[in-house]
């Protein structure tokens, strides 16, 4: 079975099935580009930690590959995370964040799919303050705009009279 | 799930993610988290949503629903037009991709202001290359009752190239196309009509395109031979919808040679059932006919799944029918009481559904679900001959007298149970069911499983609750709910005290309502129909009169209230309680068969002066700052959400007074209830 280096930001190299590694479609398209090669591949982006968790990603869905789901497949539903991603993605908020920016560096539409979902299950059912508090997001809004939004949006008449 | 307890986390949406992952995240979102969402920063409300409001689309949101009696989303679609003004182009990118052309009696011309995409035709309207219409990204285009006089000619009602689905909804009238109206839709891919004939142009009826993959026909006098001729090659669903007064169509008039490998679902009404003739690449078949079966009509679709049998008139079969060599078949059906016997599947067959006229051979053991009277089942289980699978986990039982379920019937693999009528005694539901659902009922202190989680409970009398439960609605039957003179509200309320504090989803019904302006005015109030404890004697309202005290359990979540809808009467519901009394966080209204509104509620800080509310499929709503009670121990002032129906429509507003009058009486809607069909 053939195996390629790959290099993480902080120089730490890896030795993995090309397979597995061809699951990034980044390296793929590198690969393709520069041929066999015992070079170990730079991925300046992405830092050793991350690529590891990355590299965990691929090899369990070469393994366990997901059936095709064929239903509704272009509705975004947040419940329909398998259950060895969610407990993948239980990870502290900023190697999310990193997986998030590493599988759209990388170019794995299934991971970037489930870290977003993850995110998007963080927000769901809070009040936009609580999603600050989440993503320590400034309420860069001066009370007079936040007034503005608020009487713009208002919901109270009285057609009724 | 990602932890939130880091201290000085990066705010990596606003500062380190790339635009088009925050718009991948956004689009992930529900509705109302979506608002909230873009509501958090600068970056998100006025950079993302103004530049990208072309990419961010809200989910379930349509002007055209198929489903629709007249194919119009009439549910939600008269209150889009009072969606939150911040938000209204993510509403018109969402509804860009459907194209609705009405004419001018159109029930809804009034929405055509509101939406890019509603056309109401006058004299001199033209939709042409021109047109502002014709540019878009238009899938779905629905032309409603277009009278083509009311243009001149067709010509001028070309439709934008990138429609890949067309309904045509026409009534009961005729409509004509000429000959070459589809040609410049090169992508067309499904058609649904309906109307009382239709012609393509052309003598005889004309061609439909043949890029249409998937035809939905409801041709009420019957599609003639010539239109039936010019159905096109490589069809892969065809539908022939049915109602009351629809013809049957002769089988024998479709080609079934142009589709013999394409055709994967049939739906049809006919009047004989010639052998032989189905295309064997058939996965569904819904089958209405008034003749005996072929003996051999199904013996060659082994590719089908799904069969439904529905016999529009009682006939006798005197062979029992062989579905067994449909080695595929995963799921088979009987309406309206075919008298006939089939022999089953017994490897892939997973869910059943016969009616008290047909019968079978045996239960196959891959059965997971079954749907059946509860006096058929009876008789199959005591004659000894049928025994049911282990693999049943569903089991649905239809019976409109409240028959006795006697401890045992019940096999303990069901984990969902529906049961239509019945009276339960100890033992008569299984220690593994999570699920129930029970209608009509003479049942009386009863313990049920403290394995139920979900409990549908239709009945003017209480039961013990089961100790884990979550969700629970409580309802009476809809046609005594119809009834006026009909007093439940004795025993009709839930005790508060005795609700389970695992319970996250509540469903009751208001009986109890305060009548103003020589009832013209309805005013429901959650506290007037709960009771806060058991009415032995004491006055059971007496823990709320606090207006701070919580009137439901802290968990509930979810409430719905359902509320008779007099068409006479303006109906008022009291908001503030649901606000400041309860934790409920999503609130929907509903009437007997459709629902008037459904809430998501946002308290947005501790005392809730502030507070967002928004239904995620309209975008009616926004924000409401709740102004002081001017009443002594009254924090805020009662807010009544209101319903008003008129001959203009229908409409929902939220005020802090009442109305002075009642809804208009001049329609002709004036003392019907919306009762179900």
């Amino acid at each position: 079975m053939s195996t390629i280096k790959l290099e993480s930001a902080d120089e730490k190299v890896f030795e993995v099935e090309r397979d597995i590694a061809c699951m990034a479609v980044t390296i793929k398209n590198m690969l393709e580009d520069i041929g066999e090669t015992d070079t170990a591949i730079p991925l300046p982006n992405v830092t050793s930690n991350i690529l590891e968790k990355v590299l965990e990603y691929c090899k369990h869905h070469k393994e366990h590959p997901t059936p095709q789901q064929d239903e509704k497949k272009d509705e975004k539903r947040l419940d329909d995370i398998p259950p060895w991603d969610r407990e993948f993605c239980k990870v502290d908020q900023p190697t999310l964040f990193e997986l998030i920016l590493a599988a759209n560096y990388l170019d794995i539409k299934p991971l970037l799919d489930v870290t977003c979902k993850t995110v998007a299950n963080m927000i769901r059912g809070k009040t936009p303050e609580e999603i600050r508090k989440i993503f320590n997001i400034k309420n860069d809004f001066t009370p007079e705009e936040e007034e503005q939004i608020r009487k713009e949006n208002e919901w109270c008449e009285d057609k009724g009279n | 799930m990602a932890t939130t307890t880091e201290i000085d986390i990066e705010d990596y949406i606003t500062t380190k993610i790339p635009t088009t992952i925050v718009l991948e995240i956004l689009n992930h979102l529900d509705n109302v988290d979506l608002i909230c969402m873009l509501l958090t920063c600068k970056k998100l409300y006025f950079n993302i949503r103004q530049q990208c409001n072309n990419t961010i689309r809200f989910k379930d949101i349509r002007l055209v629903d198929e489903k629709a009696y007249n194919y119009i989303w009439d549910r939600f679609v008269d209150k889009m037009g009072s969606c939150m003004p911040s938000f209204y182009n993510i509403l018109q990118n969402t509804l860009s991709n459907q194209l609705v052309i009405a004419d001018q009696q159109n029930e809804y011309a009034s929405i055509s202001k509101r939406f890019n995409n509603y056309h109401i035709l006058d004299n001199n309207d033209v939709m042409s290359a021109n047109s502002t219409y014709y540019n878009t990204k238009v899938e779905t285009a629905l032309l409603s009752n277009v009278n083509v006089n009311t243009i001149g000619d067709w010509s001028k009602l070309k439709l934008p190239t990138s429609t890949t689905t067309i309904l045509i909804h026409h009534g009961q009238t005729p409509i004509e196309f000429p000959t070459d109206y589809f040609h410049h839709l090169p992508l067309i891919k499904r058609m649904v009509v309906e109307c009382s004939q239709i012609s393509l142009g052309g003598e005889g009826g004309g061609s439909f395109p043949q890029t249409i993959k998937s035809l939905d026909l409801k041709v009420s006098s019957g599609p003639t031979k010539e239109l039936l001729s010019g159905l096109p090659h490589g069809l892969e669903s065809l539908v022939f919808r049915f109602g009351r007064n629809t013809a049957p169509i002769p089988f024998q008039d479709i080609p079934f040679n142009k589709m013999s490998s394409s055709l994967t679902t049939l739906e049809l009404y006919t009047t004989d059932l010639p052998p032989g003739i189905l295309p064997t690449s058939l996965t569904r078949l819904t089958l209405s006919f008034n003749t005996s079966i072929p003996q051999d009509l199904f013996k060659s679709l082994t590719r089908l799944e799904s069969l439904s049998i529905i016999a529009k008139r009682l006939g006798k079969q005197d062979q029992p029918v062989d579905l067994q060599p449909l080695v595929s078949l995963k799921s088979f059906k009987t309406q309206f009481g075919p008298a006939m016997q089939f022999m089953l599947p017994q490897e892939s067959l997973q869910h059943l559904t016969i009616d008290s006229f047909t019968k079978i051979d045996s239960i196959p053991e891959s059965l997971t679900s079954l749907n059946i009277s509860l006096e058929t089942m009876v008789h199959m289980l005591e004659s000894e001959m049928h025994k049911l699978p282990t693999s049943l986990t569903k089991l649905k039982l239809n019976t409109y007298i409240p028959r006795l379920i006697p401890p045992g019937l019940i096999p303990n693999t069901i984990k969902y149970l529906q049961i239509e009528a019945c009276t339960l005694v100890e033992g008569s539901i299984p220690a593994s069911v999570e699920t129930l659902k029970v209608g009509e009922s003479m049942t009386e202190n009863v313990t049920l499983p403290d394995t139920i989680k979900h409990l549908s409970w239709k009945s003017e009398v209480s039961v013990p609750l089961p100790k884990q439960l979550e969700t629970l609605e409580w309802t009476c039957n809809l046609l005594r709910w119809a009834d006026k003179a009909y007093d439940y509200s004795h025993n009709f309320a839930p005790i508060i005290s005795q609700l389970p504090t695992t319970l996250t989803s509540l469903a009751i019904q208001l009986p109890n309502f305060e009548s103003l302006n020589n009832d013209q005015i309805r005013v429901y109030s959650l506290l007037d129909n709960i009771k806060s404890k058991t009415n032995d004697g004491d006055d059971d309202d007496d823990n709320n009169d606090d207006c701070n005290q919580l009137i439901l359990p802290p968990h509930v979540t979810q409430l719905t209230c359902n509320i008779p809808l007099w068409f006479e009467y303006l109906l008022c519901f009291r908001l503030d309680e649901i606000i400041n009394r309860t934790n409920v966080q999503e609130l929907t209204l509903s009437f007997p068969v459709s629902h008037w509104v459904q809430l998501v509620i946002k308290r947005l800080d501790n005392d809730n002066s502030n507070v967002m509310i928004v239904e995620n499929n309209s975008i009616l709503g926004g924000f409401i700052q709740q102004q002081p009670g001017n009443l002594p121990n009254q924090k805020y002032r009662p807010l009544y959400i209101q319903y008003h129906y008129d001959q203009r429509g229908m409409y929902t507003f939220l005020g802090y007074e009442l109305p002075t009058n009642g809804n208009n009486n001049d329609n002709n809607n004036s003392n019907e209830m919306e009762i179900p069909s």
